[in-house]
């Protein structure tokens, strides 16, 4: 799963605002916010970063222990994808 | 061919023609929507209305319970289905059909879906909110149900109310202006047209407490706050960016609080003595 690439849902309307993103998804019509770390990691998925180069920013850029972070951004990746907010793919975003 | 009768609506300045073979439905729309006919336009968005009298009827001044409303989208068209009718909507025409037992109730109902999902495609959104019209100005009041959206509306009787229940808001130029709308908690013959809408002054979002005050939200929480009393229903991408950005300039011009207030109209003493930076 770290090597997959992560990429935003392009068919979200979305804003970030004072770090948290604010999220509506057309399928349901539903709203998400977003924490701090969560919205860090939905702008880095780029669709060519792999889910272990975001594990690995979330890591450094908010300084938390090291498998505690590893183990809340893949759960966060997880979550964010069940939720159709990120897509998964073991391909990169063209 | 059968005659057809027929009227024009301004809703937010759209107008929106409702025709039908059956003239007492008609006559029937006139009198519970006369503040909100108009003449001498083109209709923007046309609606059919034929009368099914199996579909049973029901009181006029009752909506029955609208979040039985159930909406279906295929291939870009809408098709809504609520107790008492069943409709369509095609966007790329601006044309629906509804059919309805003989009651003004489902038209109220389906009309207000159509504007739901016209007014992002002109800078605009139906909102759930109270709205009263005072001194060249508009007041947004916001909650759930049972929040006190029509306590405030009584409480405001002096001034004029443009609707209890859902407001209709466009973006004029540079400001966000609200407008009458005919989409009231319960049916009846109530909201003022304003051909021109009024700048909205703020948007309150309702607390009942023991105490009256105001807590200005900050971007984020009020972005947030406001888009989930928008009606979202057209699960279209595009349109939902459109109010979700519209939403986030909303916030950046028009102040947001939570308006924390007791059932009596003290709350506009706070709202006064917040003054008019927007």
């Amino acid at each position: 799963m770290m090597e997959m690439f992560v990429r935003q849902n392009q068919e979200l309307a979305f804003r970030i605002i004072e770090d948290e993103a604010i999220i509506l998804t057309p399928q349901d019509g539903m709203l998400h916010n977003l924490n701090p770390v969560a919205t860090r990691i939905f702008e880095l998925a780029n669709g060519r970063r792999r889910i272990k180069d975001i594990v690995t920013s979330i890591v450094e850029e908010f300084a938390v222990k090291d498998d505690i972070a590893r183990r809340d951004a893949i759960r966060f990746i997880e979550d964010l994808a069940h939720k159709k907010l990120l897509v998964l793919s073991s391909n990169p975003a063209s | 061919m059968a005659k057809e009768y027929n009227l024009i609506l301004s809703l937010g300045k759209v107008p929106v023609q409702l025709a039908s073979q059956s003239h007492s439905i008609i006559e029937m729309l006139r009198q519970a929507l006369k503040g909100f006919i108009t003449t001498g336009v083109s209709p923007t968005i046309k609606i059919d209305i034929i009368l099914d009298k199996d579909i049973e009827n029901i009181n006029p001044y009752t909506f029955g319970n609208p979040h039985k409303t159930g909406v279906l989208k295929e291939e870009g068209n809408f098709f809504v289905r609520g107790s008492t009718y069943r409709g369509w909507f095609y966007p790329k025409s601006l044309e629906g059909s509804i059919i309805q037992g003989p009651a003004v109730a489902p038209t109220y109902l389906y009309l207000r879906f159509i504007v739901s999902i016209y007014l992002p495609l002109v800078d605009g959104f139906l909102i759930h909110s109270t709205s009263v019209a005072r001194d060249g100005a508009s007041y947004l009041f916001s909650g759930p149900p049972q929040s006190g959206k029509s306590t405030v509306a009584r409480l405001s009787a002096n001034y004029r109310i443009l609707s209890d229940d859902f407001s209709i808001v466009r973006k004029i130029g540079a400001q966000f202006c609200c407008f009458g709308s005919p989409f009231w908690g319960h049916v009846e013959p109530g909201g003022e047209n304003l051909k021109q809408g009024l700048p909205i002054r703020g948007l309150y979002l309702l607390k009942q407490d023991n105490e009256v005050y105001l807590r200005r939200l900050g971007k984020g929480e009020g972005t947030l706050r406001l888009l989930q009393n928008i009606s979202v229903i057209s699960r279209d991408a595009e349109t939902n960016k459109r109010i979700v950005g519209l939403a986030d300039e909303f916030t950046g011009r028009v102040k947001v609080n939570s308006l924390h207030f007791k059932p009596d109209n003290s709350f506009w003493r706070a709202i006064e003595n917040d003054g008019d930076v927007c």
